[in-house]
């Protein structure tokens, strides 16, 4: 290059200092897998971006604390009274603070946003297998990432000290006092005495803006991490195998797209936030221990274990002479089972499939019908349970009284797992056996249960791609090749800006013929 | 990494910006119908601060009666003595009287039809004739005179008294046995001021002990605050609560951003 | 041209956004305006990235699949493991153990998180404030007598008394607070000693829910019915607050309530059991 790019000028000047060529060409040479439900946890990642920003836009502007002060801002029903500052400070961003209301609703919405797409991304996870080895670490990390955004979701809506958090909080404290032996140690722990006390949002606090997010920054870095160096799943196709990946390049496709993502969840989140009133703590009203407000319901991330709470049966349970507290059993245990069973699920599969081998090609859900089974029948009750989280809405649209509904739901959160799971089984085996695309090809014929055709049917439509394992020897580059720590990037051409036709037309030669894409029309 | 202009023109068109507009317009349009929108009707202020006493006259007495006979008799009797088709309206009470014909719970079209809000039947001056008639027939609470008050001490015994069943917002629920706390929005301070004393249906009454006049101005003039004057931020969603709020981002910002992903990345082959 | 229009079109949601909040134009405009600005961005970017996906092929990149090859193990375990000074294994554990010390001495910190004073949770959660002769006040502070409610009515009530500097008065009363409820007195079906606690009709009960400790503030006066609206628990006001629907299984606590001599309510002790939600070591 005689001509200096400006870019490439100030690059060559950091590469005078800490030699990134290499480095660099190897990131940019990254292959991503095409596949779209590779980028929910994108989604995720880029809400979390867009939470930090508009959060520390809030945090210069909030008072996390409950003593009390005079609100003088433009609210007129408070404006001139005593509230607590934290709900002052609330108000004052929403009405006084201009552009302060689009930041707190956009990141009100973010969260959701955030969580929804880890939830995604997890099902992604779960129905295509790739918590299997040699990934069960990196499922760990989410789970993890899952209950830190959960929980840091929770903090946060807390913080403004509002009457219908401040509800969320109580029942918060009740189920930490359920917690048999140590319950009244933990409330008093957390809560620095008998609720409310005056302690709870300097501490929500402390963890909502500095040690959950420090820990889901950390672990993000670490799930990423794990990420490059095992490299992308994939699904299975022509040219894939476990030893390789085949995709776009970070630079210049991939970056781009991600950055298109990126812009696109902000969009999402500032139209909504908006656009969409989102918890609007001046009609809730200030917290006060003696009131209450209904519908009573909670955020959706943790709507299930109020709907659990309303579903579980009054029942007290005595060990020499101890309670344990109703509580307890929805409140705090069905969560925490929720959790262990999510962190040990890649070994129960394994247990379960017998399947002990390295998987880099993502399963297609059909492949194992039991785990979809669990996985749908595990949606359908975490989803009932929702449900039950809403019932009051339900009564107030169907005027059902509420304890119908919840007898109903009772019925449905025990009864309706089995059922989902079993269509769920039935659909899965009958696909794997069948072969056919989808469930809409799928006709009644397929269902009829047939021995012999079980034995002698193969797959009818579609090639199918076995998945080599790493001892495969027929697979190139596998670790019994003996090149394990060589981190060679893709048989690539360098990288030079201006000289892309060339590099295409090299890229095209070394790339198998097969691979090309039909679709490829860049010769000139 | 851009390329020279010239070789555009003879690159495929990506179907990508199409369906990602059309996605847009059609979520937009799906949003814009699916959020329920409050409807608050704006009030005419003055209606609060009217001297009840001194617009009963005997013309009005005399007026009511002839409504009265023609409207209510049938089942409340002509002495307001009760049949067996309705009570009797001996200790209702004006402010009752008051509050079931503001809120359209009165008169009924037919002796069995279900005692249901909606728009009131009479003119203002028609419900008051009613009043002052039945006002010489009973002796329960009498209709408060609801004037304008201070909102902050409203908004607070709003929060402690009404909150519990009508929500913060305003919206009602259901509370037990099939019973619930209608919708605020668009109840008249007179109208705020009746429920709170008489406790129709399933609400508890409040006793002038419990809430002064003055307080029960403040409740009713906070009531007016209640919907469309504390939607700021955009669509309130209903102010039903988070779980609705859940319920809008799992149906708009993640299918918007889900459908994004699909448009452009690329299904397994 | 596609791109470029959604580029500049981007720019333009900038300078809306700029102009928006310039004149205060609230949360719609501002949304619309820099949500637009980021949409246009990603969908330019969008755009841009599919024309370099149609132009691409697929790349191949190769994996490296674990284990690593059993020599290079070997001589990593190895590096790892060869120590030049002896007495490895007590140096290691010795650092161990005062590395683990600073651990453990760290927690005692934490120990402030407790409440300075009333650390044995029994003692805290046991007991509310009320206690003999100790008079019932409204929210506004005003004394309380059985008339000043109506059949039907009810009203949030509190201990008197001097709450100490600095505390708020709804914090410090939160386990204490009770709901006075007048119904017809020959309705009640109580036990025959806490019959004598009910004046004029008016029982006191706590107004937190035996389950998860929300207040139970929805009175349903047709059914005489308390309700929670956090978890849909149903009392009985009638039959001594006893659950008849919903997660609860005990009920509410009830306040033995007298009159003084200018008859206003006071107190007769604490509420029957200890109020709000269970924990190890509740006894009813």
């Amino acid at each position: 290059m005689s001509r200096r790019h400006p870019v490439t000028g100030t690059l060559r000047k950091v590469d005078d200092r800490l030699e990134i060529a290499s480095v660099a060409k190897t990131a940019m040479a990254k292959v991503f897998p095409d596949h779209w439900t590779f980028m929910l946890g994108e989604i995720a990642f880029y809400s979390f971006l867009i939470l930090v920003a508009t959060g520390v836009y809030l945090a210069i502007f909030f008072d996390p604390s409950s003593s009390e002060t005079i609100y003088k801002g433009s609210y007129t029903p408070v404006s001139g009274h005593e509230v607590s500052a934290a709900y002052a400070s609330t108000l004052e961003l929403s009405w006084d603070v201009r552009g302060g209301l689009l930041m707190r609703q956009a990141h009100h919405w973010a969260a959701h946003i955030f969580i929804g797409a880890i939830v995604l991304h997890l099902c992604r996870i779960f129905f295509t297998g790739m918590f299997r080895k040699p990934r069960e670490l990196n499922w760990t990390v989410g789970v993890t990432l899952l209950g830190l955004a959960m929980f840091n979701a929770f903090a946060g809506y807390s913080l403004p000290d509002d009457l219908l958090s401040g509800i969320g909080l109580h029942i918060f404290y009740s189920v930490a006092l359920s917690v048999p032996v140590i319950g009244g140690w933990v409330a008093l722990f957390a809560f620095g005495g008998d609720f409310p006390g005056d302690a709870i949002i300097y501490r929500l606090y402390a963890l909502h803006i500095l040690v959950v997010p420090a820990l889901i920054f950390l672990l993000i870095t670490v799930h990423l991490g794990i990420l490059i160096r095992q490299k992308h799943s994939q699904f299975a196709g022509p040219g894939r195998s476990n030893a390789n990946v085949v995709g776009s390049r970070a630079w210049p496709g991939y970056a781009l797209r991600s950055f298109a993502l990126l812009s696109l969840v902000a969009a999402v989140t500032f139209l909504a936030g908006g656009f969409a009133q989102i918890n609007p703590i001046w009609v809730w009203g200030d917290f006060n221990s003696a009131t209450v407000l209904s519908p009573s319901v909670a955020d959706w991330y943790v709507a299930w274990i109020e709907g659990a709470l309303r579903l579980f049966p009054p029942v007290q349970v005595w060990i020499f002479g101890n309670l344990i507290p109703e509580q307890f059993w929805a409140g705090a245990l069905l969560p925490l089972l929720t959790f262990v069973l999510l962190y040990l699920w890649p070994f129960l599969d394994r247990v379960i499939t017998k399947d002990r081998g390295t998987h880099h090609l993502a399963a297609s859900p059909r492949e194992s019908p039991v785990r979809v089974a669990i996985g749908v029948a595990a949606l359908t009750f975490y989803g009932i349970l929702l449900i039950a989280g809403a019932e009051e809405l339900i009564s107030e649209w169907s005027r059902w009284p509420v304890g119908f509904i919840r007898d109903l739901l009772r019925v449905a959160v025990l009864a309706m797992p089995v059922v989902t799971g079993t269509i769920a089984y039935v659909v899965a085996r009958t696909l794997k056996r069948s072969g056919k695309e989808g469930v809409l090809f799928l006709s009644w014929r397929d269902f009829r249960p047939s021995r012999t055709r079980e034995e002698t049917t193969e797959p009818a439509t579609g090639e199918t791609f076995p998945e080599p394992t790493w001892s495969d020897p027929t697979v190139p580059g596998s670790a019994v090749a003996g090149e394990a720590f060589r981190e060679e990037p893709v048989p690539g051409p360098p990288l030079v800006l201006d000289g892309a036709e060339q590099e295409e037309e090299r890229s095209l030669s070394e790339v198998p013929t097969w691979l090309k894409r039909s679709k490829t029309k860049g010769q000139r | 990494m851009t390329r020279p202009d010239e070789s555009r023109a003879a690159r495929p068109r990506s179907r990508l910006p199409a369906l990602l507009l059309t996605a847009a317009v059609v979520v937009a349009a799906a949003g814009l119908t699916l959020l329920p929108r409050l409807h608050v009707t704006q009030l005419d202020p003055t209606a609060a601060g009217t001297n009840l006493a001194s617009r009963i006259s005997a013309a009005d007495v005399q007026h009511g009666h002839e409504v009265y006979l023609r409207d209510c008799a049938y089942c409340h009797g002509n002495q307001g003595e009760g049949s067996q088709w309705a009570p009797s309206l001996k200790h209702s009470g004006v402010a009752y009287v008051d509050f079931m014909l503001r809120t359209g719970r009165m008169p009924l079209s037919s002796v069995d039809a279900s005692v249901t809000e909606g728009p009131p039947s009479y003119k203002e001056a028609t419900i008051d004739a009613l009043d002052a008639y039945v006002g010489t027939l009973t002796d329960g609470p009498v209709k408060p005179a609801v004037e304008p008050g201070d909102p902050y001490d409203g908004r607070l015994l709003f929060l402690s008294n009404c909150a519990p069943c009508h929500s913060s917002s305003g919206t009602g629920m259901i509370v037990t046995n099939g019973a619930w706390a209608p919708e605020l929005f668009g109840s008249s301070p007179q109208t705020v001021g009746d429920a709170i004393r008489v406790g129709p249906q399933a609400m508890p009454p409040f006793t002038d002990k419990q809430l002064t006049a003055d307080q029960v101005d403040g409740i009713a003039t906070y009531v007016q605050q209640l919907g469309a004057k504390q939607a700021i931020g955009g669509d309130p969603i209903d102010q039903f609560g988070p779980i609705i709020e859940g319920m809008v981002a799992w149906l708009i910002p993640i299918p918007v951003l889900v459908i994004a992903i699909r448009l452009m990345g690329k299904r397994a082959k | 041209m596609l791109i470029v229009a959604c580029f500049a079109l981007a720019m333009l949601g900038s300078l809306a956004f700029a102009l928006c909040y310039g004149f205060d134009l609230g949360s719609e405009a501002l949304g619309a305006s820099i949500g637009g600005a980021f949409a246009f961005v990603g969908l330019g970017l969008a755009v841009w990235s599919q024309m370099i996906e149609n132009r691409e092929p697929d790349y191949v990149e190769e994996r490296a699949i674990g284990p690593s090859p059993t020599e290079k193990w070997q001589t990593f375990e190895k590096a790892l493991t060869t120590q030049p000074v002896p007495r490895v294994k007590v140096l290691w554990g010795m650092l161990g153990m005062s590395v683990g010390s600073i651990g453990l001495a760290a927690l005692f910190p934490l120990r402030s998180m407790f409440p300075r004073e009333g650390l044995n949770p029994q003692q805290v959660l046991e007991h509310t404030r009320w206690k003999a002769g100790q008079a019932l006040i409204t929210e506004e502070g005003e004394r309380i007598k059985p008339d000043d409610l109506d059949y039907g009515s009810v009203l949030t009530a509190y201990p008197a008394g001097v709450i100490p500097a600095n505390v708020d008065e709804a914090e410090y009363n939160a386990d204490a607070v009770t709901l006075l409820i007048r119904v017809q007195p020959e309705l009640l079906k109580l036990p025959a000693h806490r019959k004598a606690w009910v004046i004029d009709g008016v029982v006191g009960y706590s107004k937190l829910c035996t389950h998860a400790g929300c207040p139970v503030g929805l009175y349903a006066d047709q059914y005489a019915q308390l309700l929670c609206p956090c978890h849909h628990s149903i009392f009985d006001v009638l039959h001594g607050a006893v659950p008849v629907d919903g997660p609860a299984p005990r009920p509410l606590p009830q306040l033995p309530l007298t009159t003084d001599s200018e008859g206003y309510l006071v107190a007769l002790g604490d509420f029957t059991a200890p109020t709000g939600a269970a924990w190890w070591g509740f006894q009813p």
